[in-house]
Order: structure tokens, then C-alpha cells, then sequence
């Protein structure tokens, strides 16, 4: 699957590459934020009753996924004082240490940041169609549980 | 799901509307050993997850079964 993001509107993207959290917050710079606060998610070496995690596989039902993350984004823009807000997630296999999703806000005053950011990883988790495999160093892999998806809209 | 099912898609006859948990409930049936799977998953039409308790609509350009999710 190719690099996607949302054709019009807001900064969401599904990538293959490697994320630019660099990149993000520069996306997120504004001239009225007081505060630009970039959320990483990266790849831990454990999960639930599971260790020795070296990576992470990702999977995502593209079309809706950018939907789904692009209407997160334009609610919490609605809900916070933002100035700017942006989100990439990761596809394909990421390594230990790597990020799987940046999440980069910025607004007037930190703690509409920090809300805004909270909002957004709290619903994309429990909303956006994506999976993730987790990898073994011993070669084996399982897919993740996961939640059942919530419907808010 | 699609490892599980080994496909991509699948065609099922429906002979009367049903709602979300009403296609989950017929699938897990068509599917007894994914019944939870089934079960915990939901359904999404054009992109969109459909609400609970509405009639499916549209289904002829087919759906989607969302299963659990796990990014962030």
C-alpha cells in the first residue's frame, strides 16, 4: 500500500516510511501557539502476556482509516482552541523504538494541547480501523486483540 | 479475520433486512469457529461505521467487517 493521505482538509496520513516527528511539529508550528506538544507512540519489547516484541506490523483499511482520522481531527478541533493539528500513522513493520503514530497540536495555551492531544490518541485507538501484528524475536507473531471499534459518529 | 477466514470477501444471501448485530449473527453462524471474532467486530458501509440498530442499507456494493482493532 502506497503513502495515503486525506485528500482535502485535515493533516492525516498513513504512511510506509518511517515518520518525521520533526516534520510534524514543524507542521504544527503557528505564530499563536503558546504550546506545540507532539505525542509519539513507539514500538515497546512487550505487550499483554507477551515479551520479547522486536516489531510491530501494521495493517489498515485505507480509504476509511484517513476518513475515520480526519473527522477525529476536525472533533477535537471543534472541542479545543487549536491553532494546528496533525496526524500520521505508520503502516507496515515497525521496528522496537520506532514511532507508530505521531500526533502533533498546537494551540494558545499547553493545557488545550495536552487535552486536545489526550482526545485524539484516546479516540484514533478506539476508532480507526487499523491492526497491528506483534513480532517475536524468535520469529513467531500473533495479531494484536485489540478493541471492538466505538461508533461516534 | 481475512487469515482466519482465509478470503477477502464473501457473498451471503440475506432474505430479510437486518441490522448490524443481525449480519454479525448470521455470519458467525456461517462461521462457528470465528463466532467471537465475529461477534466483537463491526460492520462498515462507504468508510463509515454503520450505527447500531439501523437497518444495513447499500448493501449491494457490499461491506465491510471491521474486527477488532489495534493502532495508535
Amino acid at each position: 500500500m502506497a503513502d495515503q493521505s486525506h485528500p482535502a482538509g485535515e493533516a492525516v496520513s498513513l504512511s510506509q516510511a518511517p515518520l518525521d516527528a520533526a516534520a510534524m511539529r514543524a507542521a504544527a508550528s503557528d505564530p499563536g501557539a503558546g504550546a506545540i506538544l507532539v505525542f509519539e507512540g513507539t514500538v515497546r519489547d512487550h505487550s499483554e502476556g507477551l515479551t520479547g516484541v522486536v516489531a510491530l506490523e501494521y495493517e489498515a483499511h485505507g480509504s476509511m482509516a484517513l476518513k475515520i482520522l480526519a473527522g477525529i481531527v476536525a472533533d477535537a478541533r471543534a472541542a479545543f482552541p487549536l491553532r494546528k493539528a496533525a496526524v500520521a500513522h505508520r503502516l507496515g513493520r515497525v521496528e522496537l523504538g520506532e514511532p507508530t503514530i505521531v500526533i502533533a497540536v498546537s494551540a494558545a495555551h499547553r493545557d488545550e494541547a495536552y487535552r486536545a492531544s489526550r482526545y485524539l490518541i484516546d479516540r484514533i485507538k478506539h476508532e480507526a480501523p487499523i491492526w497491528k501484528r506483534e513480532i517475536c524475536a524468535d520469529g513467531t507473531s500473533a495479531w494484536s486483540r485489540g478493541c471492538t471499534a466505538e461508533v461516534h459518529r | 479475520m481475512r487469515e482466519a477466514l482465509k478470503t477477502d470477501a464473501e457473498e451471503v444471501l440475506l432474505e430479510a433486512p437486518v441490522d448490524e448485530r443481525g449480519l454479525l449473527e448470521r455470519l458467525a453462524g456461517l462461521h462457528p469457529r470465528q463466532r467471537d471474532l465475529f461477534l466483537a467486530s463491526r460492520v462498515a458501509v462507504g468508510d463509515a461505521y454503520v450505527r447500531p440498530g439501523s437497518p444495513l442499507q447499500g448493501l449491494e456494493a457490499g461491506v465491510d467487517i471491521i474486527s477488532p482493532i489495534s493502532g495508535g
